[in-house]
């Protein structure tokens, strides 16, 4: 038996909890974001359910921890394919043998849910920095942003907090996503940002400004294409102003 | 002048100050814009391959002294140029915008004389803070011999301040820089740490008699400490005494951190050492020792001697330690304590951390080792797994040495790489496959969960950019 959800978080924690209350045994668990049925395997379709959902959540928290609630929903954003069943076997684990399940971290069942989960961790972190607003001309500030992993909600937070007295907008251009703030709040939904304003005035000023002294600061005698490389892979610099 | 102009000038004069972090700033924004991160925050790597965190520039190259060692030398032929401070604001503050920076690290030149030029730093750094509502992070550099009372104001609104001590001996900095004794750069450096701790006291008598933190938080000096720059191979000082110069000053003067830069050739003078080559490697070993001493609980004096004043070309401080130290070891993984694993060539603070933790659940293995993240072609020689040794275990020093280093990247390799983040590579030393940034691994921002409702909502409710009257 195959569960098929609709590629949401809940709709996820849905089939985990069917999993458990109707016993059946499933091989697999798929988003049907991503899902192309075939003959042979048997399907079942699982609708989302709020209340489903917060138990499983609660579960998690209560019986294992949070620390690995808060691995588990970063692996399940990563999007990384195989994903539900690493997590479906972690909450297995974990729910016999509770909040030790944090500290295994030689144990592959647990590697299978951490290094995903260390992935959208570091991607998070690296995006906190590479992350370019552009003023557009009504004084919002726009970042299109394409990061490997759904990550949108572990950023935006951090942009609240700082750019608390700006508009600005972040917008996942893969996912069609995006968190938009307006000085009070903020909301982060799929939308589709097909027509954006044009740019203020003085962006283009700042941004020559910008690539001028990201152009002086690098020392000649130690030039280190590699370096630079190993720090900030090179699909992400589409998305810097001063590398293009 | 224009200010495209000014710009590439004044940041090519304050490049060569390798320190760029914006660590260690605790700074929470109040109805303005900007906030500090602690673990800091890279924004862009420049094509050298050093971290920019902060916008760095100097206020000004127009110095009336002559340094030999330093471009902005007045006797050097170089263009000059000065911002005002409405420039620098304007340029901190649209690039803060825009999240190009974590903030401003701003030096200067002696122009005129040192009170004037740090009464003019003084007045931007304020203007920022009060006028701007800028809580983004501040590292200013304090002019040595400007009056007390500027220096103590300004650690008043900024997060680091730092002196460069540059040379670091009294003897390189006689002939080299003439106007700058030693101790006219430790005096101000003294006062900052000295300022730093009456400060933090005050603080605590302050919070003991009422609760209100948040008043007492604006108030802070210099809170992400104070940190200071050593050149290193235009005196023919020792790796010795550069490495207790460091150790010197971070017990003493409570520094957060010492930068090493390898010395750049950027001018000719009869003074200053033929070099072709900045001496890349000695900067990295002196990092990698730096490292060892803050976070290792290395002492400058296991890592060298008088007999063995200079670090080892082949071997990275650590492994170089272990190999001369071979009757400590092997140490069992499952019961040594914490302080010794550190010392086991091929494990870093995060797999010890790792070890530690997982150990409490259960007996560790080779293979549960591996997963973790150690090097065992290197830890292999100095440990035992439940009384088990690995593979490739040898007493023999030659063997253990010829195995470390061929097991060792070495600096010009593609793994770890000199210059300023080396440090930073060193925790890498373990070939963990994580990207440069999983270094930073500090929790991401919290109160994520309130949001994911959104990612529930029917695709239908989409809305449009003009739909929404932000
Ligand atoms: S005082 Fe500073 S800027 Fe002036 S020459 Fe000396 S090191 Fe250079």
């Amino acid at each position: 038996m195959i569960y098929i959800y609709d590629g949401t978080w809940n709709g996820f924690l849905t089939a985990v909890h069917h999993y458990y209350y109707d016993r059946e045994n499933i091989t697999n668990i798929e988003s049907a974001l991503s899902c192309s049925p075939n003959l042979i395997d048997e399907y079942r379709e699982i609708t989302a359910d709020i209340d489903k959902a917060k138990a499983v959540e609660n579960a998690i928290r209560v019986k294992i921890s949070y620390e690995s609630l808060d691995n588990i929903l970063r692996c399940f954003f990563s999007e990384i394919a195989g994903r539900e069943m690493w997590i479906l076997n972690y909450i297995k684990l974990g729910f016999k043998i509770g909040s030790k399940i944090d500290s295994m971290l030689g144990t592959q069942t647990v590697l299978d849910v951490l290094i995903p989960a260390r992935k959208v961790k570091s991607e998070s972190h690296l995006m906190l920095g590479i992350l370019r607003f552009e003023l557009l001309e009504n004084n919002i500030y726009y970042a299109p942003i394409k990061p490997d992993h759904n990550i949108i909600t572990f950023i935006a937070p951090h942009f609240k907090e700082r750019f608390a007295d700006q508009n600005w907008v972040i917008h996942d251009i893969k996912r069609k996503l995006a968190a938009l703030y307006n000085k009070k709040n903020m909301i982060i939904s799929y939308m589709d940002l097909a027509d954006i304003p044009d740019r203020h005035a003085d962006e283009l000023k700042f941004q020559s400004l910008w690539k001028n002294y990201f152009k002086h600061i690098a020392i000649k005698s130690r030039i280190n294409p590699k370096l630079q490389k190993q720090f900030i892979p090179k699909r992400y610099w589409k998305q810097l102003t001063e590398k293009n | 002048m224009d200010l495209f102009d000014k710009l590439g000038i004044l940041a090519d004069a304050a490049k060569y100050d390798v320190s760029c972090s914006s660590s260690g700033g605790s700074r929470n924004n109040k109805n303005g814009v900007g906030n500090s991160h602690a673990a800091g925050i890279c924004h862009t790597w420049s094509d050298d391959g050093r971290c920019v965190s902060l916008l760095k520039i100097l206020l000004s190259n127009e110095c009336i002294y002559d340094c030999v060692y330093c471009v902005n030398r007045s006797s050097n032929d170089v263009p000059r140029a000065s911002f005002t401070a409405d420039e620098v604001i304007d340029l901190t503050m649209n690039f803060y915008r825009r999240n190009y920076i974590e903030g401003l690290f701003l030096s200067s030149a002696v122009l005129k004389n040192p009170s004037y030029t740090m009464e003019l730093m003084l007045n931007i750094v304020r203007r920022l803070r009060n006028d701007h509502r800028f809580y983004g992070y501040i590292h200013l550099k304090a002019i040595p011999g400007a009056d007390e009372r500027l220096i103590s104001e300004a650690g008043m609104f900024v997060d680091r301040m730092s002196v460069n001590i540059e040379l670091p001996s009294d003897k390189g900095l006689e002939v080299l820089a003439p106007h700058k004794p030693k101790k006219a750069l430790l005096k101000p450096m003294h006062q900052i740490s000295q300022k730093i701790i009456q400060n933090k006291d005050e603080q605590k008598i302050y919070k003991r008699a009422n609760f209100n933190t948040s008043l007492t938080k604006r108030d802070q000096f210099v809170p992400a400490g104070q940190s200071t720059q050593l050149i290193v191979g235009a005196t023919p000082d020792k790796d010795l005494s550069i490495l207790k110069l460091s150790e010197a000053l971070y017990s003493n003067f409570n520094l957060k951190r010492v930068y090493y830069s390898a010395y750049v050739p950027t001018l000719s003078d009869p003074r200053l050492p033929a070099i072709i080559k900045p001496p890349l490697l000695r900067e990295h070993r002196l990092y990698q020792a730096d490292w060892l001493l803050r976070f290792y609980g290395f002492y400058a004096d296991e890592l060298l001697s008088k007999s063995n004043p200079d670090f080892n070309p082949e071997l990275d401080p650590k492994a170089d330690w272990a190999l001369r130290n071979l009757h400590l070891f092997p140490v069992e993984i499952n019961s040594v304590d914490y302080e010794m694993l550190l010392r086991v060539p091929g494990i870093g603070v995060k797999s010890a951390q790792r070890i530690i933790k997982a150990r409490r659940v259960g007996k560790l293995n080779f293979d549960n080792l591996k997963k973790i993240g150690v090097v065992l072609k290197r830890a292999g020689h100095f440990i035992t797994c439940q009384g088990k040794t690995y593979e490739t275990y040898s007493q023999n020093e030659h063997i253990v040495k010829e195995s470390l280093i061929s097991a060792k990247l070495l600096p010009q390799s593609k793994k770890s790489v000199p210059g300023q983040m080396s440090l930073l590579s060193e925790l890498n030393e373990n070939g963990i496959s994580e990207g440069m940034s999983d270094l930073y691994l500090y929790d991401s921002p919290q109160n994520t969960k309130q949001w994911l409702s959104y990612y529930n909502l029917p695709q239908d409710g989409r809305l449009l950019i003009s739909d929404i009257h932000l």
